[in-house]
């Protein structure tokens, strides 16, 4: 025999309010797991690549040398100086290194055939 | 009762939207069906002491894939940079002796190339970074023809990479700083 008292029918409304906003809340806690996994997928993606990409491409597009001295008077021995200084920067970049065909070989990747 | 009815409908349909997502970001299927491609035009075939060899081996070479990748997206970004500020320096100062009535067309044009090289140097950056992509994400062990696919691809691109680095250094480098040396002579001490 049930001996529970008769639930009122405010007492319901205020029970369902509550799972409600129960509810909500559990699915914002889930709702912001959910971004945190697909932002950091998204970071580790080729499609984050591709954004930076673009971006850079479009920096360099939209170059509009606001850093750069485009004003004063040039002697030869700026001249010198600045292709000096850039020359120095492009060949610092270790192209061996970064794209040479050493660091895919079968060995360095552990590959057996 | 209503919490958990309540709080299932949200969550398959947070499930669904989430799913969506995912395949947005990563779609091994697109890597799988590029791959299998490469692995096709290539006419990989493997026997089976091979296919045994790069099963048991493919897992490793991933995970090594997989630190190039991250490397990789550093490399790529420093360069842009360096690239950037190279071609803006130049820039400055062609303007700066253009304002002084020398001529600079040469210059200009050997900007132009080098600017070139660079947006290419972009463009195989990307398609590299996506060949390494795909021969991460398939499942080696089920697809070993893929794979080998995948690392074929992965060094055609270095390759291509490399080449276009060293005519950037050296050719296009090398045409921005003869043109200087030609302009020199025109300026004044």
């Amino acid at each position: 025999m049930d001996t529970q008292p008769p639930v009122m029918p405010e007492q319901q409304a205020t029970r369902d309010g509550a799972s409600l906003y129960i509810a909500i809340l559990a699915m914002a806690v889930v709702a912001v797991a959910f971004v945190l996994v697909t932002f950091t997928m998204f970071i580790n993606s080729s499609a984050y690549t591709t954004v930076k990409t673009i971006q850079a491409n479009a920096k360099i597009n939209g170059s509009s040398l606001g850093d750069y001295d485009t004003t004063s008077p040039v002697k030869t021995a700026d001249i010198e100086e600045t292709v000096k200084g850039v020359e120095n920067k492009i060949q610092s970049l270790d192209n061996q290194a970064d794209y040479g065909p050493d660091a895919v070989n079968d060995s360095a990747l552990g590959v057996e055939r | 009762m209503k919490f958990s009815r309540y709080f299932s409908a949200i969550l398959v349909l947070s499930v669904f939207i989430f799913s969506g997502n995912i395949l947005a970001v990563t779609n091994p299927a697109e890597s799988i069906a590029r791959l299998s491609e490469d692995a096709s035009k290539q006419s990989i075939v493997l026997d089976e002491a091979s296919k045994n060899k790069v099963q048991n081996s493919c897992q490793t070479a991933q995970n090594n894939l997989k630190s190039l990748r991250q490397k990789e997206q550093r490399i790529q970004r420093e360069r842009t940079e360096t690239y950037l500020d190279v071609q803006n320096e130049i820039d400055a100062l062609r303007l700066r002796l253009m304002r002084q009535g020398v001529e600079v067309t040469g210059v200009a044009k050997a900007l132009l190339n080098y600017r070139e090289q660079t947006d290419q140097y972009d463009r195989l950056s990307k398609s590299y970074y996506e060949a390494l992509n795909d021969t991460v994400v398939i499942d080696c062990r089920q697809s070993p023809e893929a794979f080998v696919a995948g690392l074929n691809v992965i060094r055609q691109k270095r390759a291509l990479l490399f080449e276009n680095t060293s005519v950037l250094q050296t050719d296009n480098f090398g045409s921005i700083k003869e043109q200087f040396n030609l302009i020199k002579n025109e300026v004044k001490v």
